[in-house]
């Protein structure tokens, strides 16, 4: 038996995350296979739902699958495990098709070694969740609306798939370009790698945990249908016309009708504007949640340390440099003052910024406008009135300027 | 109903476009890079550091933050991993700048070569949160690093050291200064009745006269052959003046300096003039590491003036006729010191194919 070095726990994540995507697509596929053999040939062998749900656990042998190709040394071994990985593939999606997705995986699984012994590495799309895998949920949308009869179920399941499929897609990619980061400078000397994946790492978890706050809820409660009309082909004109989608029903709302004593007739709907004022709120919630979180984190940033041979110091806001700093933004007039002074000014500032060479901070504006090349008397002494002047200028000199 | 899901993308969307906005406008805000040599000057094989300072003022953080700059390859850092060789070295770091934070790295380095090195210009490469945009830029440095020329062992330098004090000994002249006391002596005929000491003599019951030392400067000119060639042998040679410079400042000799070589930091000819005293050593050591040879320079003899009265000491590793029989013409009548530092095994044959001048003493020098 081989041995498999998996480098760090983000390699692991890079995995499991490959492993989830064949999952999705493969749920996704059985679910629209048997919601459609149900509507179109009403034969009912499985509902969507648990062909989606079931298809799911093919993330297990999926992952199986990549240990076995990994591990086993010789092929015939790796004949035996994939005769059980089917049967295993059948035993949870509950019907063949799971078989044959981990038969026509294990295929390609064994061309992918060969090719690997001659080649080297060789990126498998088993392994590799892509955004254009997200086009498979929009057929599988647009089949469900599109088609005669339409397929609520489907359509519900595609939306769920896509958000969940975003989610791994956005993990993915994340994790592989700070893996692909860290792995190519490995070697380098003095890498903050742990401090790099520390922010990194949190800003895409944070990115992954918005996406899922904002979208997984409204997929999971997104019980309406839309129907899509493909747009019809006219002869005469030669015009494709697309017509836009049917208005969706709208979103289930509450009936109390089965809790009201028989012959009492509910007048009560809680509106939907509500539900998206409570939704509103709870993600409203949730991000500050997280940003709270996200402060909280960087609180540790907050502190001095030494790490490998880099003493890492917080600067606090009443260090010189801050003052400094402080002294060149009260230099420019504060935005909220809108007095023809701090008009001039700014009119002053915006011409010296134009020059090819802005104007070093300690020079005078007589310097400074010979430095940039401005020769304008008037500029000059209006800017020195606004600037130094006790009077306040006005809007007579504001004129004269333009 | 898909609507508010639609609405959830296009915030998530437009989160992400705010961010990238951010990073577009503001990663360079409040960011300064500062790379320093942490010493002004070390002497070759010694050990110096290089200290780079990463501040970021703003509330922007960025993950990565690359700082690359080109460094001389006679001075090797101790992690070379970070390191690409060429004609220069190519060194790239990794910083992770959090919001409002100060990062100090202190990267050691051999000085394995003398020379000015000075870094100008610093290369910084960002990317945002998500490492998805690369954002590039420069920043000027200005830092500096003389690594001077190491002295030649004593046991090596005291023979060109002694012909050269022996030299100037013998052309001292005979002009006593009467303030600069230099010891007594016994008294013998000839000897002006002035400079009896009459105290001495009633102490000592015999008649003992003051000796008086001279104080005339003397002025020595060391001159510095860089033509291309074995970069071994002129390193030495540099060695060897810098020896002699150390010795015949603390004797309180005027040394004149000169070379075909160019000046790195002015792009001129070589030269120092008029160096006297101690504290003019470090001065002498700084120029010397400025020092450097190439291609297409003149015969050294050219770049000399006439010595005069003056000890002329040439430092060449080149043993052709052409540059004896120049020195032989450029010191007429005068005398002067031809050191030649060669390498090891260098045979007796070998050495006497290289012509003598009779008003050339010439020393050779085995590294």
């Amino acid at each position: 038996m081989k041995r498999i070095n998996i480098k760090s726990p983000r390699r692991a994540a890079l995995y499991v995350l490959g492993w989830l995507h064949c999952g999705l697509l493969a749920a996704i596929v059985f679910a629209a296979f048997f919601d459609m053999l149900t509507g179109l040939s009403g034969l009912e062998m499985m509902a969507p739902e648990p062909a989606f749900f079931r298809g799911l656990l093919l993330v297990i042998p999926t992952g199986l699958c990549w240990l076995a190709i990994k591990r086993l040394r010789a092929l015939w071994q790796f004949l035996f495990a994939a005769i059980g990985l089917c049967a295993l593939s059948w035993l949870f999606t509950g019907h063949p098709g799971g078989a044959a997705f981990m038969l026509l995986m294990c295929v390609i699984r064994v061309r992918s070694r060969l090719a690997e012994e001659d080649e080297g590495p060789v990126i498998s799309l088993f392994d590799t969740p892509s955004y254009f895998g997200l086009l498979v949920f929009v057929v599988a949308f647009l089949a469900s609306g599109g088609m005669a009869g339409g397929f609520p179920r489907l359509q519900w399941l595609s939306v769920l798939g896509a958000v969940l499929y975003l989610l791994v897609c956005l993990g993915y990619n994340g994790l592989d370009r700070l893996d692909d980061y860290l792995a190519l400078n490995r070697d380098m000397y003095g890498l903050p790698a742990k401090r790099i994946q520390h922010i990194a790492g949190s800003a895409l978890l944070v990115g992954v945990l918005l996406t899922a706050v904002l979208l997984l809820p409204m997929a999971v409660v997104n019980t309406g249908f839309v129907r899509v009309k493909l747009p019809e082909f006219k002869s005469s004109s030669g015009d494709v016309e697309f017509t836009a989608p049917t208005p969706a029903p709208a979103q289930p709302e509450m009936d109390f009708s089965d809790l009201m004593p028989e012959g009492v007739k509910s007048y009560f709907h809680i509106p939907p504007i509500v539900g998206y004022i409570f939704f509103g709120l709870i993600i409203a919630a949730l991000i500050v949640g997280m940003v709270m979180a996200i402060v909280h984190l960087f609180k540790d940033f907050r502190r001095s340390f030494t790490d490998s041979r880099d003493v890492v110091q917080y600067l606090s806001p009443d260090e010189k440099e801050h003052a400094e700093e402080l002294v060149e933004t009260l230099r420019k007039p504060k935005i909220w003052d809108r007095s023809v002074s701090a008009t001039i000014r700014r009119k002053y500032r915006k011409a010296l910024l134009k020059a090819p060479s802005p104007p070093e901070s300690w020079m005078t504006p007589a310097e400074a406008e010979s430095s940039a090349g401005i020769d304008v008397p008037a500029l000059h002494r209006i800017y020195e009135k606004a600037r130094y002047g006790r009077e306040e200028c006005t809007q007579e000199d504001l004129k004269e300027l333009r | 109903m898909l609507i508010p899901l639609l609405i959830s993308a296009a915030v998530l969307l437009l989160l992400f476009l705010i961010l990238r906005w951010l990073y577009d406008r503001f990663w360079q805000k409040g960011l300064s890079c500062r790379i320093t040599f942490t010493q002004e000057y070390a002497v070759e094989d010694e050990t110096s550091a290089l200290s780079e300072v990463i501040v970021n003022r703003k509330l922007l953080p960025l993950p990565v933050l690359e700082i690359s700059f080109h460094m001389d390859k006679r001075l090797h850092f101790s992690s070379e991993e970070n390191s690409s060789l060429s004609d220069q070295t190519y060194r790239r770091d990794v910083f992770t700048a959090s919001m409002r934070q100060k990062i100090t790295r202190t990267l050691p380095f051999k000085c394995a070569g003398r020379g000015y090195f000075r870094i100008n210009e610093a290369g910084l490469t960002a990317r945002d949160l998500f490492l998805t945009k690369k954002y590039i830029s420069h920043m000027p440095q200005n830092t500096e690093f003389y690594v001077l020329p190491r002295t030649v062992p004593t046991h090596q330098i005291q023979i060109p050291y002694a012909r050269i004090m022996g030299e100037v000994l013998s052309r001292r002249r005979v002009c006593d200064d009467p303030f600069e006391f230099g010891g007594l002596r016994e008294y013998s005929r000839g000897d002006p009745m002035k400079y009896i000491n009459w105290k001495a003599t009633a102490r000592a019951g015999k008649l003992l006269i003051n000796i008086h030392e001279s104080t005339l400067s003397q002025r020595v000119i060391l001159a510095v052959d860089m033509e291309q060639g074995s970069d071994f042998l002129n390193e030495y040679a540099v060695r060897i003046c810098c020896s002699l410079c150390e010795r015949l400042l603390a004797e309180g000799i005027e040394l004149d300096l000169y070379s075909n070589g160019t000046d790195i930091q002015t792009g001129e000819r070589w030269r120092m003039e008029g160096v006297s005293g101690s504290g003019s050593l470090l001065a002498v050591k700084k120029k010397l590491a400025c020092l450097q040879s190439g291609g297409g320079l003149p015969p050294v003899c050219s770049c000399l003036p006439a010595p005069g009265d003056d000890l002329c000491v040439l430092i060449s590793r080149s043993q052709r006729e052409d540059i004896g029989l120049d020195f032989s013409e450029l010191l007429g009548k005068g005398r002067g010191l031809r050191v030649i530092p060669c390498g090891l095994g260098t045979t007796q044959e070998q050495r006497e194919k290289v012509r003598l001048h009779k008003n050339i003493d010439t020393i050779w020098m085995e590294f």
